[in-house]
């Protein structure tokens, strides 16, 4: 019992010294920023900041903007991922296309907006060729997909970067996936879509959701993408709260705070999530799948 | 149902080169044969879920061979129960009511699930889960999510290999009068011989790739055509060229005693049955490398070594030709 007990923590002890280090650092900023993000001027209530927060409409049109952002990113990057991975898995018994994937996962998320940048802008690569091929006039009738109001190029750059990481979460899924299931759902004269509906979909969806959960909130507080390709009106979340922090006099200082002190909540709201979930969809399968 | 010079290799390893079989509308054909001849992937062949490399299959006059198996009026019936976990085992059955062709609405679907649950003895567990069901009650759902369908073809792997004996013999029973009022057409996958023999209007003994013998039930237990199948189907002894049904065998003490037109081989007996008021031993007969059941009322014990005797006449050379009527009758006369 003891031993057996010495050995589940062990694996934590090892960690310990970075568990501290982390803690330490982020619970002091989340600290100072709690601290500063709660601190009143005088003749004000409580939560001032808070409250003004969510009354600022340059706040609110962030957060549209962001929500906008994260959830179209991340809904498309999660169907082409699934649909890339079902399609890899049946062409290749192997995963020795894996590769292929964590190519683009080791470009620098601003290395791949520089790309986008340089691709798309008005004057960038594409614009030009269009030019040259003759199929627009000038290089002004190109599109604005480039720090564009509907941060459509920052929506570009997360596709192409998250898609390799749907990929890389939803393999090791589709590989355990017993695919004599398909066969009895086609002798049954189910099509290929009963077959991704019956039998994929409620494999893979708990999975699915963890991803989605990981890349929205991740995308909601990411900074480099927006900050390169995004415009000046309405700002990311995260490039409004680095504006606010470094504006002259500070005013907007503790405004800043109130958002991190936000942002970081949602973001550990769907951590919890992640995890129950995932246990909760672990244990249930791995029970049917042992007695089966 | 027709097929014809059907092959099929996996990355270059035969699994069989040449298939040809026969089976009319509505009647059942049990397949026999030993581990790994190919019998899951000669249904498989069937059903769709592996293309043949070479060969076509017909059903009703129709050339299936490229057809998808969704689009195929084929239901395959798995070894393994393969129930879908997520789903409650009413859901399970229905199945093949929802999607597809046979499509239909969900109160009628319902019912006919609840029905054929009750069939095979499973009508309180509809709302459960397959996890919670034992093996064999898990096969039965696998089996009423075929059925449930009526497909022009039935193919059955192995259905009843995880029930008790005395479930396994009313079911079977029940499959076959099933199969017999719906006019479902059915190739049954078995191990054992007298189910085989139950269920199927025709026997086909597979083995190495190919169909050895395929006939009635009698006609391959009486005469088997090779070795292989007296091996398989039949009982009693064979030699390199012939046969000897075990009923023609009878067990003396050992004795150097010579009676005119017969002939003795020893055996050791390894122990005794009894089995519907008889007495049977089980025999080893070393010389041959064989194994054997015979009936007697004398009483003899295990290890006992004793003679068996046979008429020569009793002895069916195999015929590898398709004369296995007259043959029959030969063997009567000189009897
Ligand atoms: N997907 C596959 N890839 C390679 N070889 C295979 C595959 N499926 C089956 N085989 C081979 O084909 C042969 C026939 O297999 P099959 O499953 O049809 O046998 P079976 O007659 O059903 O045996 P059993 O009575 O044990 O179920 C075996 O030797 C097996 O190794
Ligand atoms: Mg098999």
């Amino acid at each position: 019992m003891f031993s057996n007990k010495a050995h589940k923590f062990r694996p934590y002890l090892f960690l310990l010294p970075g568990l501290i280090i982390v803690a330490c650092l982020v619970g002091y900023g989340l600290f100072s920023a709690i601290v500063e993000s709660l601190s009143t001027p005088e003749n004000e209530g409580d939560f001032y900041y808070y409250i003004e927060l969510w009354q600022n409409n340059t706040f609110l049109q962030a957060l549209g903007i962001s929500i906008w952002v994260a959830a179209v990113s991340t809904v498309i990057s999660i169907l082409v991922g699934l649909y890339l991975t079902r399609t890899m898995v049946r062409l290749f018994r192997k995963d020795h296309w894996k590769f292929l994937a964590w190519l683009p996962m080791l470009i620098p998320h601003f290395v791949a907006a520089y790309l986008v940048f340089l691709l798309f802008s008005p004057s960038g690569w594409v614009s030009s060729m269009f030019y040259q091929l003759g199929w627009i006039g000038s290089i002004g009738e190109f599109p604005v997909m480039v720090n564009d109001p509907f941060y459509l190029g920052v929506i570009f750059t997360y596709i192409w970067k998250e898609i390799p990481f749907v990929i890389l979460m939803l393999l090791p899924v589709y590989q355990e996936m017993d695919l004599r299931y398909e066969d009895v759902s086609r002798t049954l004269g189910g099509s290929k879509w009963t077959v991704f509906k019956t039998v994929e979909f409620p494999w893979v969806w708990p999975v699915s959701i963890e991803v989605f959960l990981i890349l929205f909130v991740f995308i909601l507080g990411a900074f480099e993408v927006p900050a390169l390709l995004g415009v000046t009106y309405p700002k990311m979340l995260p490039v409004l709260a680095y504006d606010w922090f470094y504006q002259a006099a500070w005013v907007n200082r503790p405004l800043a705070q109130a958002m991190m002190v936000c942002l970081s909540i949602v973001s550990l709201f769907a951590a919890i999530l992640i995890l129950t979930f995932s246990r909760r969809w672990r244990k249930k399968w791995t029970v049917r799948r042992e007695e089966i | 149902m027709k097929v014809e010079n059907l092959a099929i290799s996996y990355n270059g390893m035969t699994v069989f080169s040449d298939l040809n079989v026969e089976l009319e509308k509505g009647k059942i054909m049990s397949l026999v044969g030993p581990s790994g001849c190919g019998k899951t992937t000669f249904l498989r062949c069937i059903s769709g879920l592996t293309s043949p490399t070479s060969g076509t299959i017909q059903l009703n006059g129709c050339d299936i061979t490229k057809t998808k198996p969704e689009e195929r009026p084929v239901v395959l019936m798995f070894q393994q129960p393969l129930l879908f976990p997520h789903m409650t085992i009413l859901q399970n059955v229905t199945y093949g009511l929802k999607y597809g062709k046979r499509k239909l609405k969900k109160k009628e679907r319902e019912e006919k699930g609840l029905a054929i649950l009750e069939k095979v003895d499973l009508g309180s567990h509809g709302e459960r889960y397959p996890h919670q069901l034992s093996g064999g009650q898990q096969q039965r759902v696998a089996l009423a999510r075929a059925l449930i369908v009526n497909p022009d073809l039935l193919l059955l792997d192995e259905p009843f290999s995880s029930l008790d004996p005395s479930l396994r013999s009313s079911i079977r029973l029940w499959v076959k009068d099933f199969l017999k009022n719906e006019g479902v057409t059915a190739l049954f996958v078995t191990h054992d011989r007298e189910e085989a023999m139950i269920i199927g209007d025709e026997i086909a003994v597979m083995k190495d790739g190919s169909f050895q013998q395929t006939g009635a039930p009698e006609e391959v237990y009486q005469n088997p055509k090779s070795s292989t199948v007296a091996e398989m189907f039949s009982e009693g002894v064979h030699f390199e060229e012939s046969f000897l049904p075990a009923n023609q065998l009878t067990i003396r003490p050992v004795s150097n005693l010579k009676v005119s037109d017969t002939e003795t081989i020893r055996a050791v007996i390894q122990y005794k049955v009894y089995k519907y008021g008889h007495s049977f031993y089980h025999l080893h007969v070393p010389s041959l490398k064989q194994n054997v059941v015979v009936s007697s009322s004398q009483l003899f014990n295990d290890g006992d070594h004793v003679d068996l005797t046979y008429l020569r006449s009793s002895v069916q050379p195999f015929h590898n030709e398709q004369s296995t009527i007259y043959f029959t009758d030969k063997a009567r006369q000189s009897r």
